[in-house]
This record gives structure tokens, C-alpha cells and sequence, in this order.
């Protein structure tokens, strides 16, 4: 049998076809730059619609808005994919200004353990959002990330533990008047859709800048500072709960545990799992080793427990597509001690729920119900 | 615009940095059919903006974490979903997987995992290195590998790896 490294070893592009991607990266090269054609196909298809609303009815700007948070999370989105968000938008139309800049809570999208509310971020004289200096230039090429210095989670809101991917930009130019973005929560132990009234606070747009660098040379950081302002809105969420509950009770093993599955859900954004769990405390503490043992410090049964507790979700949770496809899923939060897991996770696409075949987790597989 | 490109430089970037896109691009997507456009994806962004590096090893990260990024480009695209088989010519084929080996174990872990485990253990970068390739906090791929060695410890021990 191959080893690992020979295996790595064993892939590898031949010299004809080194040569091949070597004449074609030469003649890619001799054309003329182009940014990636979505950023200004998009920005542009979307401005002239958005430009519609003004005069037109307003499905124009909910069609307009419904697309934007599609192509956030999955750019050139299906027809399927623009229908399931249009179904689920929630307008909301609720903004700030400071310093001629104006945030919008334009829209919402939820189930029963996520929310995902889309903003704008605009200058009101129509210039664009982010004066182009040597410092910004390259603000959108990527290995930048958009940040606000303070930004209320709406965690805040509900008691409940919850987490962030961050703030979802929509692919932007310099010349964009507007920007877009995501804000996703996703919440692990409520049971009823994360809902009611929202306070949130917005300070002070800027650029994170990271450059790695080798050895023990420290990354170049900097921030870039790109919008000054405060921004605080107010609203109420309330959405149509995009889950559906699938069926329970299936049995699955994974490191040293025995689970129950007590609850799973799905959406087109999001899955949320909780199960019973026992562990089988002996055959973790077989692999415990004083030299290896991480993290340090802690004693035999401390380390089991640790173990327990911060195990990552159970692999593999895959989404099986009816067009036989499938994706990997990485889920978020804790097994507590007392024989409980709660996990959650966005996918970070858009995945409608009738192309989904079945959900696996670990060696269960439980089809979607009719 | 961009600079002008040399047939030596053009060589030298598919020569150097082909076949570690195309192993990334593997560990990361578990195929091999896009890693020809994730290679032409990252050289053409290294060409669009030149940048100053200090050094081979400082090249070579800034060419790891753009694969990277192409990689999850490639994860959302529908394309990826729907797309014809390619033309044989420009395909490497998957390895085969053998039941009990470490890239069969390797499979059942989520991407981020895979790629901290084949930059540690066939890359040869440090867990600090990683971090700073990745731009994820050190004790974050600490724990990454740890997690990702106590569940291929068997493997990994087989292999001559621990």
C-alpha cells in the first residue's frame, strides 16, 4: 500500500502538460486585465435595477435585494437558488446616517436557529463609498477584510450562545457608490426562531490588511481606515422560518461516543443538529499520554473530559444532493458534560431544500421527508 | 496593465508551483479536475498585482494561501456542480484510496483539517509557519493539529509519521 507521501508524491502534472499550461498562462497574459467579470457585470446589472425602484414599483428593489443576498453567498446563484431567496426575503428598510453615509437594514432571512440580515452601506451624494488612495486601491482584491471597529452582535438581543462568520461583503469596486453585506448569527440553544427587536451599532468602516511573512518575520498587519461614522438602527425582525424538522431517534458512533439524534434541522442557509451522547470514558483515557497531551497541565480525567467536551462535530455531515452530488458540512458548538450536544452551522451558500437528497451524519444517513 | 511576462518566468511559475497547487487543490476539494484552472487562477493573480517578496519561502506562502482562496472560490461555484468532464489531456487523476490508509482517513476530516495536515506533515511547515500562511491564530492550528493527529494517530504511526 501507498504510503501518504508517495501518494502526494505520485500527483503531479506531466512535463507535456506543464509545457501546455505554460503557453496558455503566456497568452493569458498578453490580453489585457480584467477584473473577475462578476464584480462588474454584477454591481453594474444590480445599480440599473436598483435604479428602476426609484420610479417603478417596488418588487423592482425586493427582486433587486433578494439577488444581492444570493449572489453574497453563492455568486451567479441559480434560478432555484434566487427563488428560494426570494421567497424567504423579509424586507425591513430601517436606516442611519452619519457624516453623509447611510446603513440600511434592507432584508432578512431566518429559520429556527439563524439569522441573516443584509445591509447597505451608501454615501448620499452618490460618489463612491471608498475614495480610491495608494492606502485603499486594494482594499478589493481579497486578502483584505472589511471590518467595523465596533458592531453591536445581535446575539445581544436573545439569551443564547451564538457565533459569526464575520461580516459577507458582495464582491465591490472602487468606483461601487454602495456596498453590501451580510451579517450572519447562527445560535445554538434556542428553539424558537431568534426574533423581536434589534438594536445595533455600527462604528467606524475600515480595511484589515494581513500579509504572512516566513520564518519568524511577523505578518505585515495594518488597518486601513476606509468610512468614519456611527450608525445606530432600530428595528424588529420577524421572518418566515425557512427550517423543516427531519426525523429523529437514529443511532450513530464517532470517537469513543454513542449518539441519539434528539433534533435536526434544516434549511437552505443552515442545519442545526442536537444529540444524546454516552462516552466511553476508558477508551478515551486509553489514548492519554502525559508527553502529548494537550492542553497541558490538566490531569487524566481533566484531559478525558476536555476531550469530551471540545470534540469537533462528528464527520462526516454531508448534504447529498439529488443530482448526486454532495458537500461536506462543518458544524459549531459544544457537548456539554451533562450528555448533550448542540451544534449549529451556516453553510455559507445557498443550498434549496428540494435539490437535497439526504443529510448523513457520521454513518446515518436520514433521507429528506416528503 | 500588467507587466510584461517572460516565456522563463511563465516556465518558472508552472515548474515551481504547479504540482503543489495541484496537491492543495486535492486536499482540499478531494479531486483534481479544477486544479488546472485553480493553477492559471493563481498565477494570473500573481501577475496582475507584482509584489516585492523577500524571499522564495515568502513567495511560495503568498502561493499557497491564493490556492487556498481559488479552492473555496471553486467550493460555492454552481459550475463545479454541473460542469462536463474536461479534456483528458489537462487532468491528473485522483489517487486511488486504500481502506486503512491515511488519506482515507485524511477524507472524513473537513478541509481546514486536510490542509493543516498536509502542510505539517508532507509541506514540512512548523504549526507557526501555518498559522501565518493561513492567517489563523497560532493556537488555532494547534489545536487543529492536535485534534487532527489524536484521530490519525493509528495512520499516522504506520506510516512513520509519530
Amino acid at each position: 500500500m501507498k504510503t501518504y507521501r508517495e501518494t502526494m508524491d505520485g500527483l503531479s502534472f506531466s512535463s507535456e502538460q506543464k509545457h501546455a499550461m505554460a503557453e496558455e498562462l503566456l497568452d493569458a497574459a498578453q490580453r489585457e486585465p480584467r477584473r473577475f467579470p462578476r464584480k462588474y457585470t454584477l454591481t453594474a446589472v444590480i445599480a440599473a435595477l436598483l435604479a428602476l425602484t426609484v420610479t417603478a414599483c417596488a418588487t423592482g428593489g425586493f427582486q433587486a435585494l433578494s439577488m444581492i443576498f444570493a449572489n453574497i453567498l453563492h455568486p451567479f446563484p441559480t434560478e432555484s437558488q434566487t427563488q428560494t431567496i426570494q421567497q424567504l426575503f423579509t424586507p425591513i428598510g430601517v436606516s442611519a446616517t452619519d457624516n453623509g453615509v447611510t446603513i440600511t437594514a434592507e432584508g432578512v432571512i431566518g429559520d429556527s436557529h439563524s439569522t441573516a440580515v443584509l445591509y447597505s452601506i451608501r454615501r448620499d451624494n452618490g460618489e463612491p463609498l471608498i475614495p480610491e488612495t495608494e492606502d485603499t486601491k486594494n482594499v478589493s482584491n481579497g486578502d483584505n477584510t472589511l471590518r467595523f471597529e465596533q458592531e453591536t452582535p445581535f446575539e445581544l438581543m436573545i439569551d443564547s450562545a451564538g457565533f459569526s462568520p464575520g461580516l459577507l461583503f458582495l464582491d465591490f469596486t472602487l468606483a461601487d457608490p454602495t456596498l453590501y453585506f451580510l451579517n450572519i448569527w447562527t445560535y445554538s440553544s434556542v428553539n424558537t426562531p431568534p426574533a423581536g427587536h434589534a438594536e445595533v451599532t455600527f462604528e467606524n468602516l475600515y480595511s484589515h490588511e494581513f500579509v504572512p511573512r516566513p520564518n519568524d518575520i511577523p505578518p505585515l498587519e495594518r488597518d486601513i481606515p476606509l468610512v468614519q461614522g456611527t450608525w445606530n438602527l432600530s428595528f424588529d425582525i420577524a421572518y418566515e422560518d425557512a427550517s423543516i424538522s427531519l426525523p429523529v431517534g437514529q443511532t450513530f458512533s464517532y470517537e469513543d461516543l454513542t449518539c441519539t439524534i434528539t433534533d435536526l434541522r434544516l434549511s437552505p442557509l443552515s442545519l442545526h443538529l442536537e444529540f444524546d451522547y454516552t462516552a466511553d470514558r476508558e477508551a478515551i483515557a486509553a489514548r492519554y499520554d502525559p508527553e502529548t497531551a494537550f492542553p497541558e497541565g490538566l490531569s487524566k480525567e481533566q484531559w478525558v473530559d476536555w476531550q469530551i467536551i471540545y470534540l469537533p462535530s462528528p464527520t462526516p455531515i454531508l448534504l447529498t444532493f439529488t443530482d448526486g452530488s454532495e458537500v461536506s458540512i462543518s458544524l459549531g458548538g459544544d457537548l456539554s458534560q451533562e450528555g448533550h450536544a448542540i451544534l449549529s452551522g451556516t453553510f455559507g451558500d445557498i443550498y434549496p431544500l428540494d435539490t437535497i437528497e439526504s443529510v448523513t451524519i457520521g454513518d446515518v444517513t436520514i433521507p429528506m421527508t416528503e | 496593465m500588467r507587466p510584461t511576462l517572460s516565456r522563463q518566468e511563465a516556465e518558472r511559475l508552472v515548474n515551481t508551483y504547479s504540482d503543489l497547487i495541484l496537491r492543495l487543490s486535492y486536499t482540499y476539494l478531494k479531486e483534481t479536475e479544477d486544479a488546472k484552472d485553480i493553477c492559471q487562477t493563481v498565477f494570473l493573480k500573481f501577475l496582475e498585482k507584482p509584489r516585492a517578496f523577500d524571499s522564495p519561502d515568502h513567495e511560495k506562502a503568498w502561493i499557497i494561501r491564493s490556492a487556498i482562496n481559488a479552492c473555496k472560490d471553486v467550493l460555492k461555484s454552481h459550475w463545479r456542480k454541473t460542469t462536463v468532464a474536461l479534456d483528458a489531456a489537462s487532468r491528473v487523476p485522483a489517487p486511488e484510496i486504500p481502506e486503512g490508509s491515511l488519506l482515507a482517513a485524511l477524507d472524513l476530516l473537513p478541509p481546514k483539517y486536510r490542509v493543516v495536515i498536509y502542510l505539517y506533515y508532507y509541506e514540512g511547515y512548523a504549526a507557526r509557519e501555518i498559522a501565518e500562511i493561513l492567517g489563523r491564530p497560532a493556537a488555532t492550528v494547534n489545536t487543529q493539529l492536535s485534534r487532527g493527529r489524536a484521530r490519525l494517530r493509528r495512520v499516522l504511526e504506520s506510516e512513520g509519521y509519530v
